[in-house]
């Protein structure tokens, strides 16, 4: 039987390399692209071709059907899963990646600019979780991996609204994984720091960037080199969608860490019926002091 | 003026209040008069489906505060639209000056499994809770940073910090708020000028509107139960009213605030801070052997 996999944003760097990691004999890779981003290349060299990339995926054994069209459009989506459910095939995973580093304080970025950013990175997401769902209430018990960024882990100044809308997608993950696993689904948000695009080089973002790396930092962390980190990502996402068990839905894949994410609520005080707004505030600014 | 509305804490200070005509907004409004601010009570008067505006709702309010001796006006406004927020500022700065606190608790709620939820479901949540509050923040942020000084509150929700059953897309317009909450925070720290999150549990007609839907469990989870026992958050001896929520969110509006870039849980008598998401665990996902696959799901779980 024929294993399927979607993979959206294929012809970026982080979306070739899951699908080359994905891509064996007896698979059907469903890649989209943008067509909007290959018609208009930002100056960064020679783009990745879908024929150049067809080639490379079939020299695995995979099948390869591409299906160009906006991440935004409820019709990729769509069109994408019937591509991956055609036949006697079993969608296997699926995995949004979507370009969309969008990023500045506040009051520097133009509604237009949030709207975008919003449009692809979390609507986008939505559509293609939307289909994800009803494969998946149909039989198909499959994992979705949606690819976020780091910014929505860790919010800092000049990280919006990339920081915002990457942390909708994470809870969006969260919730898909609720929703669908008593019909055997499985739902991630993989927050990666690893691909060469300008919001992961250090100062990429100015002083976000260079604080956001501040913040991924452990005493363990390594950066990876550009041609390694794409894959590291590509290999988690292969590792999820392939392990039976529902992992814990917010992974982050940065330099040579893998962590997952959790909260725990701290400081819970009970109040009086009779507590006023400065009682209130007197116990929040002390923990505000504290902290 | 009456017993209620004797408080000085804020007088002087004119606090924009979005979704003020019901629920917890309504209570905020009513709790940021009472310590003497003048209030503009901004609501588009929708039903918690966003169907049915009415200018009733923001008047009405601004009615019963001004019956109580306060200050208040009412603002029919759409806070999904930029045009009508930025109209309805310039009109309230004309006639009192721009507001120096801000809390933006408008919301609506289209409850449905994510699988099963339309385009115009999505963007109809996401637009009045995201796009919303992004308005709001950039209409009012302007003038706080001339001045050096502003209180503002955004609301997020325990779906937004935890995710949720039924309510995808509230929970992403949430979780996307309280991190913009902290962005925005973190831009404005070295200013007297502080931007919190509040994540509230109230019986109010949006959480009982859930329970009609397509999973009413949502509106269930939403309010108490079985999502504060995953979570953690303690749970309050009564379920809580809005005014409980509307007392801490008071609190954060007043001068003397100095916590930014925090989400509070307020639900009855019960206050809890949420950080951010922290690493759980970490491995090296590249060992001097390569990739250390047999490590992962261990710590992944």
């Amino acid at each position: 039987m024929t294993q399927s996999y979607i993979v959206t944003d294929a012809l970026g760097e982080l979306g070739s390399a899951v699908a080359a990691r994905l891509a064996r004999d007896s698979v059907r890779l469903c890649l989209s692209y943008d067509e909007r981003e290959v018609q208009e290349p930002e100056g960064q060299g020679q783009r990745l071709t879908p024929s150049d990339l067809t080639e490379r995926l079939s020299a695995s054994g995979a099948e390869v059907e591409w299906i160009p069209g906006r991440f935004d459009d409820p019709e990729t989506a769509e069109s994408l899963m019937r591509a991956a459910l055609d036949g006697d095939a079993t969608l296997a995973g699926v995995v949004g990646c979507a370009n969309a580093p969008a990023t500045g304080r506040l009051l520097d970025v133009s509604p237009e600019t949030w709207r975008a950013t919003a449009d692809t990175h979390l609507t986008g997401m939505f559509l293609l979780a939307r289909a994800f769902g009803r494969a998946v209430r149909l039989g198909h018990p499959a994992a979705l991996v949606l690819i976020t960024s780091p910014a929505g882990l860790h919010p800092i100044a000049g990280a919006s609204p990339l920081g915002a809308i990457s942390a909708g997608v994470a809870i969006l993950a969260q919730c898909v994984a609720l929703e669908t696993a008593k019909y055997g689904g499985r739902a991630y948000a993989v927050s990666q720091w690893a691909t060469t695009l300008p919001s992961s080089q250090p100062g990429g973002y100015g002083k976000a960037g260079a604080d956001l790396v501040a913040a991924l930092a452990t005493d363990r962390f390594v950066p990876l080199p550009s041609d390694l980190g794409p894959n590291t990502v590509a290999e988690l996402v292969d590792f999820l969608i392939h392990t039976p068990e529902q992992l814990a839905s917010i992974v982050e894949s940065a330099g040579n860490q893998v962590a997952s994410y959790r909260r725990t609520p701290r400081l819970t005080f009970a109040l009086r019926e009779d507590s006023t707004p400065a009682d209130v505030l007197s116990a929040l600014n002390g923990y505000a002091q504290r902290m | 003026m009456t017993e209620q509305m004797n408080g000085s804490k804020l007088s002087g200070q004119l606090a924009l209040v979005t979704g003020g005509g019901n629920g917890i907004g309504r209570a905020c409004a009513h709790a940021l008069a009472a310590l003497g601010a003048e209030v503009a009570v901004l609501d588009l008067g929708c039903d918690p489906t966003g169907a049915g505006p009415s200018e009733q709702a923001a008047t009405g309010v601004a009615e019963e505060i001004r019956a109580e001796g306060g200050r208040a006006i009412g603002i029919f406004a759409d806070v999904a639209d930029e045009r009508s927020v930025a109209t309805a500022l310039e009109d309230l700065r004309k006639r009192s000056g721009p507001p120096q606190i801000a809390v933006m608790a408008a919301a609506i709620m289209r409850n449905r499994m994510s699988f099963n939820m339309t385009e115009a479901e999505w963007s109809g949540v996401v637009d009045v809770h995201l796009f919303g509050t992004l308005h709001v923040l950039r209409g009012v942020l302007p003038a706080m940073v001339e001045r050096d000084y502003g209180r503002i509150v955004t609301f997020t929700s325990i779906a937004g910090l935890f995710g949720v059953t039924g309510a995808a897309s509230y929970a992403a317009a949430k979780a996307a708020i309280e991190a913009l909450t902290r962005t925005v925070a973190d831009e404005y720290r070295d200013r007297d000028i502080t931007v919190n999150a509040i994540s509230p549990g109230a019986r109010t007609r949006l959480g009982e509107s859930a329970s009609a839907t397509e999973r009413g469990a949502a509106g269930q989870q939403l309010a108490m139960g079985p999502l504060q026992q995953r979570t953690g958050l303690p749970q309050p001896k009564e379920r809580g009213e809005p005014h409980h929520v509307a007392r801490t969110v008071a609190a954060l509006c007043l001068p003397e605030c100095r916590l930014t870039g925090a989400c509070v849980h307020t639900t009855g008598n019960m206050v809890s801070i949420v950080p951010p998401w922290q690493r759980h665990q970490v491995i090296a996902a590249v060992g001097p052997g390569g990739l250390d696959l047999e490590h992962w799901a261990g710590a992944l779980r």
